[in-house]
């Protein structure tokens, strides 16, 4: 379990790793300390496995489907249906019951593991790689390019993005989609919503970071050896980044699924009849009195994923960080 | 000091232009249907839709649009009309935010108190079990969509359909009455909002503590002999808190501009988030550049706010 | 001929005569099953036990004997009106307020659809001149409420030329009526007056077909003798008085008409305050005599709140609490459920008086070719549709589109429909596969399912029930092999962006229908299938599968002139045989009005509006 940040600095090396036997110590690569803090960390390792788990089931989720012995998730079942047209609760035929016109709740829950998945990590891709540009041209360069990109990521957090959301949704939804054909409907969409509102966090973390970096030792080294700027970003900077990015990333995740599921919750994020879990609790709201089962487990899908994110997410951080304090 | 607030409320009022022209853009080229065509109604001939169109300023081009509309609102606070109801949109938006001031006011109180304390014992008894289950439970509470905790809290909770008949349910501070009724329909709102908040907050406080800890000015004050509760409260908390504020600004203003949009889909709640969600559903231009505004407003007021009390609390600041 | 936003109801005669005898009997269906000229057996043989379920909650028509004055109605709304401007107002659950607040010429009494009857008039209109003068006297003393939202309002009496004012506000653009120019197109002098308008839009012109001789007297001057239609149009609330001294000011306003904030009232009622997307309040009005006209007026008190966004919470609400009633919503799904076996004494089912199809557009491809629309009409299967909105209690498969109650329901087949080969694939509800099969066959595919280009574009409404309605449609299509692209968007988007809009068209829009204005065929099948709508309004098109065929426009046409009733009927009855063998939709739905109602309350059902008639309910005891 993580226990947050900085408290005395420690070296690199750990008193662990002496060898007794044998007469070299040898240091541990920084890698190797990574894997080592993470794996002391029990419920990061839960966190993975279950992702891993998830994973494997979205890759083969008719294959899964057809195990459990549940219809396909596009397929109604008449039967489920009461004759007001009500469905019907968890049973033999449908292990988590049925949503509100007879699909079966276990496939699309297994389905949308898809939807969420593929979604969080390409939006953390794009975000990440947007968010590190930027912040990366305005710490390196500074001036009216740092001004300009400052104010620009000042600004953003006023756009509602809810209308960037729904602007979106509904423009690019049709047909080919816009931007010609970059952004489909569906999926893509999502992705370029959540993208286009959160770069300004990577952003913003990287410029500090870029901004402390550059005035380092080994930066003026590379310069007056007459490296160019390009040279100089690629080689010196952007290796000490690692870090930060993938701190940015792994905690970036968790964010990206919930906001998936808020913006389909709402009616602009994937649209049905795919399967997500944010629309199925939506779909499920108007009667959870009555109906509680497809509202519970699509919301337990998201929390146990979000939550294994957060503890991998977490665990990275602390293990890529060298003050924070070991257990 | 003084230089320092002029910048920032320059600066402010320049962000308010930008936003609101982006938002008009932004509607300009991906509208979600015709205001023309909803206003004219049923079985409106093309005739009757270009005389429509014509009399809501809609054939012009855009940048005169985005003029005529910016003159009214500083020259004359008229932020036009609503497509949808007819009714001059301050009046529905001022309509609109007691809802949500309620809900962020309540939720604001609640996870400070809760978030911070919590961040704060944690800290202190670091790696504690009681560290350990705030921790933990901090994390459950972020990755938990708010969305469905407000849905199961009202399964559970709620006095009409809940499982155990608590707190008023859905619906029920758009029918409250009285202060006191309206309090006790925000019960399950506030704790739902608050929660995931309260849980960031937590970990914030709790790592800013934690820097703070093992500062030297902190040993220096044990060493003069304080007593340990005066070195927390005089010393750490209040360096401790000093990033915190920043973030209180931003969260404050961002629910003020219609962030709490889930939390008010799920109990029913009149605010501005819902009021801005349909406006956009049925491309009411002029409602949704008016809340964009007011919301843009709070963002720069509170940061603002917030900006010049970080600069007085700290002040290598004010140089920078 | 308003497209269905919102449901309405009519009641058919068979279930009226029922009815009407008394106060709500549950479980009364000795009486009712009697009423199955609306459900004779089909081959599911479905339709016999669904009309027997739904006569179990018949509605009251009229105010039982003991009902007593006084009393505040809550009215629990979703939504708002869509205009409260009496002018502009074309919404059944509006129509619930205007019926009580207004006084057109003609009126509906809560148990008559045939024809109204003089309200605002001192009595029926004499028609002169070969049928195209109407002469109108009005009662004398009439008097205006105060305004909505307070003020010195208008203390003259109602005058003639306040009802020509009234009418002639319609033609502004800030007034926008969906209907003057539908119904009183044949009124003389409209064209000079659109003329007019179009110069000065601020200022109501002068029709000069409208004349009002006198103060008590006004006459409509016709080019062609459709005196039955105007007659019934003027029973709509546009023709309530509006002095043209006090709304001038307020009709001048751009981009609309203020007039609806500061409107004054000459029913039994009047709008106190209006607070948009809130509340509504209506008081009686102290310058209404009681007797003035044939309205009751027992509460004292209305009042509309708005924004009760979960259905099944205000029906059960409604349902548990006191002195409710629902406005612009019905009981689907669990709601329903819980009505029906739980206040089975507090549930009215009254039909609508409407139709709901899915319309496929004819003038692209694939649902250009007849045989592929026979194919996806023969697949349906309608049964799971309607499970979409709560069963067989919500409403009847259809078989054609004039619905149970209108004349040429029974001259189009009745409840089950056209029979014969050419319309065998419009007579199975459940759907029919192999013979969709066939139909794809004959259309060109060889394997009996689509291949090749099989995209197909679907738009639909993203809230339910319409919502489900359309992914249960995607499922049944895909299995024909169509990859259906289904785009779900706001209700009022999906029409004024994309189904009424021809350019916009997808190849289906599912969740479209048509409700009645009046009991008449011609209300229910010429607009929504005669090429001429898509022809006068292609960006706001109602004619949704934009059907094109010539015998069909022709005899819309002849079927106009016509003023037998008997030969009416026949006519219409045939043109829906004709549209059906067209196959140019997908009729899968007549359907109920579900209307709800506290214990406490003496709810009456405004057989033409289909909900709560304000000025006969009332509260037990008061």
């Amino acid at each position: 379990m993580s226990v947050g940040v900085p408290d005395i600095i420690l070296d690199e090396t750990d008193v662990g790793a002496v060898d007794l036997v044998s007469d070299e110590i040898e240091a541990r690569s920084p890698w190797e300390l990574f894997f080592k803090r993470f794996r002391e960390d029990k419920f990061a390792i839960a966190g993975a496995i279950f992702l891993t788990v998830l994973i494997l089931a979205a890759i083969f989720a008719p294959l899964v489907v057809k195990l459990v012995g549940a219809t396909p998730p596009d397929q109604i079942d008449p039967n489920s249906l009461d004759i007001f047209g009500d469905p019907t609760g968890p049973s033999s035929a449908h292990i988590f019951g049925v949503d509100q016109i007879g699909r079966d709740v276990f496939s699309r829950v297994i389905y949308g593991a898809r939807i969420s998945l593929l979604v969080a990590f390409v939006s953390t891709a794009i975000t990440t790689v947007i968010g590190v540009f930027c912040g990366l041209f305005a710490g390196f360069y500074r001036g009216w390019v740092d001004t300009v990109i400052s104010r620009t990521v000042d600004a953003w957090l006023a756009i509602p993005y809810l209308l960037l959301a729904i602007g979106l949704a509904s423009a690019c939804s049709f047909g080919n989609g816009c931007v010609g054909g970059l952004i489909k409907p569906g999926v893509p969409v999502v992705i370029a919503v959540i993208a286009i509102t959160s770069w300004t966090y990577p952003a913003r973390i990287i410029r500090g970071q870029v901004l402390s970096l550059r005035e380092k030792e080994f930066v003026d080294a590379s310069r007056s050896l007459g490296a160019s700027n390009f040279r100089i970003i690629i080689k010196d900077l952007l290796p000490n980044l690692t870090a930060p990015i993938i701190v940015f990333a792994s905690t970036f995740l968790p964010t990206a699924i919930l906001f998936e599921a808020a913006l389909s919750f709402l009616g602009v994020g994937v649209q049905p009849p795919t399967p997500s879990w944010g629309q199925m609790i939506s779909d499920a709201s108007p009667n959870i009195a009555t109906q509680w089962w497809y509202m519970l487990f699509p919301g337990l899908a998201l929390l146990f994923t979000a939550l294994a994110f957060n503890f991998v997410g977490d665990a990275m951080t602390d293990a890529m960080n060298p003050r924070a304090r070991r257990r | 000091m003084f230089q320092y607030i002029v910048r920032r409320i320059l600066w402010g009022i320049a962000m308010l232009f930008i936003v609101s022209a982006v938002v008009f853009l932004i509607f300009y080229i991906l509208p979600s249907a015709d205001p023309a065509v909803l206003r004219a109604g049923r079985n409106a001939g093309p005739a009757q839709i270009a005389q429509i169109r014509h009399s809501l300023g809609l054939d012009q081009p855009v940048w005169r649009q985005y003029l005529n509309y910016m003159g009214q609102v500083f020259l004359h606070f008229n932020f036009g009309y609503s497509y949808q109801y007819n009714v001059p949109v301050r009046q529905l938006i001022l309509n609109r935010l007691p809802a949500t001031i309620w809900l962020t006011v309540g939720a604001v109180i609640i996870w400070l108190s809760v978030g911070l304390t919590i961040g704060i014992v944690s800290a202190i008894r670091r790696r504690s079990i009681l560290d350990r289950t705030t921790m933990t439970g901090s994390l459950a509470l972020i990755s938990a969509p708010v969305f469905w905790l407000g849905l199961v809290s009202l399964y559970l909770f709620a006095d009409d359909i809940g499982v155990w008949k608590i707190f008023p349910g859905q619906g029920a501070f758009a029918a409250a009455s009285n202060p006191l009724q309206k309090a006790e329909a925000m019960i399950l709102p506030w704790l739902v909002l608050a929660a995931a908040t309260s849980a960031i907050y937590a970990r914030y406080m709790r790592a800013s503590m934690i820097d703070t800890m093992s500062e030297d000015y902190i040993r220096t004050a044990r060493a003069k002999g304080l007593p340990e509760r005066t070195v927390i409260r005089r010393h750490m908390v209040r360096s401790a808190i000093t990033p915190i504020v920043t973030l209180i600004g931003l969260d404050v203003g961002t629910l003020l501009a219609g962030n709490a949009i889930l939390t008010e889909t799920v109990f029913n709640i009149p605010g501005v988030g819902r009021l801005l969600y349909n406006a956009i559903g049925v491309s009411d231009l002029t409602v949704i550049q008016g809340i964009t505004l007011f919301g843009a407003f709070f963002i720069v007021f509170f940061n603002l706010v917030v900006d010049i009390a970080y600069a007085y609390l700290d002040p290598r600041v004010r140089y920078s | 001929m308003r497209s269905r936003s919102r449901l309405l109801g009519v009641l058919l005669p068979g279930l009226l005569a029922m009815a009407s005898l008394g106060v709500a009997a549950c479980g009364s269906s000795s009486k009712s099953s009697s009423a199955s000229s609306a459900t004779s057996t089909n081959s599911s043989g479905q339709s016999a036990a669904v009309s027997n379920e739904q006569a179990k909650f018949p509605p009251v028509v009229t105010a039982p004997s003991t009902a007593v004055k006084g009393g505040t109605l809550t009215v629990i709304a979703n939504g708002d009106v869509d205009y409260i401007d009496p002018g502009a107002a074309y919404y059944q659950p509006t129509y619930m307020i205007d019926l009580a607040a207004d006084s057109p010429l003609m009126g509906w009494p809560p148990n008559d659809t045939a024809a109204p009857v003089p309200l605002l008039a001192s009595g029926q209109p004499v028609v002169s001149n070969g049928g195209k003068t109407i002469t109108f006297h009005i009662k004398p003393n009439v008097h205006y409420s105060p305004p909505t939202g307070g003020g010195t309002g208008w203390t003259k009496p109602v005058v003639s030329q306040d009802v020509k004012y009234a009418i002639e506000r319609g033609l502004l653009p800030g007034v926008p009526n969906g209907y003057v120019t539908l119904y009183f197109s044949d009124v003389n002098g409209l064209a000079a007056a659109q003329a007019a308008v179009k110069k000065d839009p601020k200022v109501a012109p002068n029709w000069s077909g409208i004349t009002t001789p006198n103060s008590s007297t006004i006459v409509f001057n016709l080019s062609k003798p459709s005196s039955i239609g105007v007659i019934d149009a003027l029973s709509l609330p546009l023709s309530s008085p509006v002095p043209q001294a006090y709304a001038a000011k307020y009709d001048s306003q751009t981009p609309s008409s203020t007039y609806g904030q500061h409107q004054i009232d000459v029913g039994p009622y009047y709008i106190s305050a209006y607070s948009p997307g809130k509340q509504i309040t209506m008081l009686r009005n102290p310058n209404w005599t009681p007797g003035e006209d044939f309205r009751a007026a027992y509460l004292d008190k209305i009042i509309v709140q708005e924004g009760f966004s979960d259905e099944n919470s205000a029906v059960q609400k409604i349902l548990t609490g006191t002195s409710m009633v629902n406005f612009d919503f019905d009981a689907t799904g669990e709601a329903l459920k819980l009505a029906a076996t739980q206040y089975p004494h507090q549930l009215t089912l009254t039909p609508s008086g409407g139709n709901r199809y899915v319309a496929l557009n004819t003038q692209k491809p694939p649902f250009n070719n007849i045989n592929v629309r026979k194919a996806v009409n023969a697949v349906t299967d309608k049964v799971a549709l309607l499970a979409t909105r709560g069963g067989p209690l919500s409403g009847i498969v259809a078989t054609h589109y004039i619905p149970p109650g209108i004349p040429g329901f029974q001259q189009a087949g009745g409840a089950a429909g056209p029979t014969g080969v050419a319309y065998n694939f419009n007579q199975y509800p459940t759907g029919n596969m192999t013979l969709a099969e066939s139909y794809m066959k004959k259309a060109g595919y060889s394997s009996g399912k689509c291949t090749g280009n099989c995209t197909i574009t679907m738009v639909s409404d993203n809230t339910p029930p319409g919502s489900n309605t359309a992914q249960v449609l995607k499922t049944q299509l895909t299995a024909l092999g169509f990859n259906v692209q289904l785009h779900p968007v706001e209700h009022a988007t999906m029409y004024t962006k994309f189904c009424s809009v021809v350019a916009n068209e997808p190849n289906i829009c599912p969740n479209v229908g048509w409700v009645k204005d009046f009991n008449d065929g011609q209300a229910m099948i010429d607009v929504p299938f005669n090429y001429a709508t898509t022809q006068g309004s292609p960006t706001n098109n109602s004619n949704w599968p934009q059907l094109n065929d010539p015998a069909v426009n022709n005899a819309l046409a002849a079927a106009k002139l016509i003023t037998d009733p008997t030969a009416r009927a026949a006519a219409y009855g045939k043109i829906d045989d004709m549209i059906v063998a067209t196959a140019a939709a997908i009729p899968w739905d007549w359907d109920y009005e579900t209307n709800v109602a506290s214990s406490n309350v003496l709810p009456v059902i405004n057989e033409f509006n289909g909900l709560t008639d304000l000025a006969f309910t009332s509260i037990k005891g008061g």
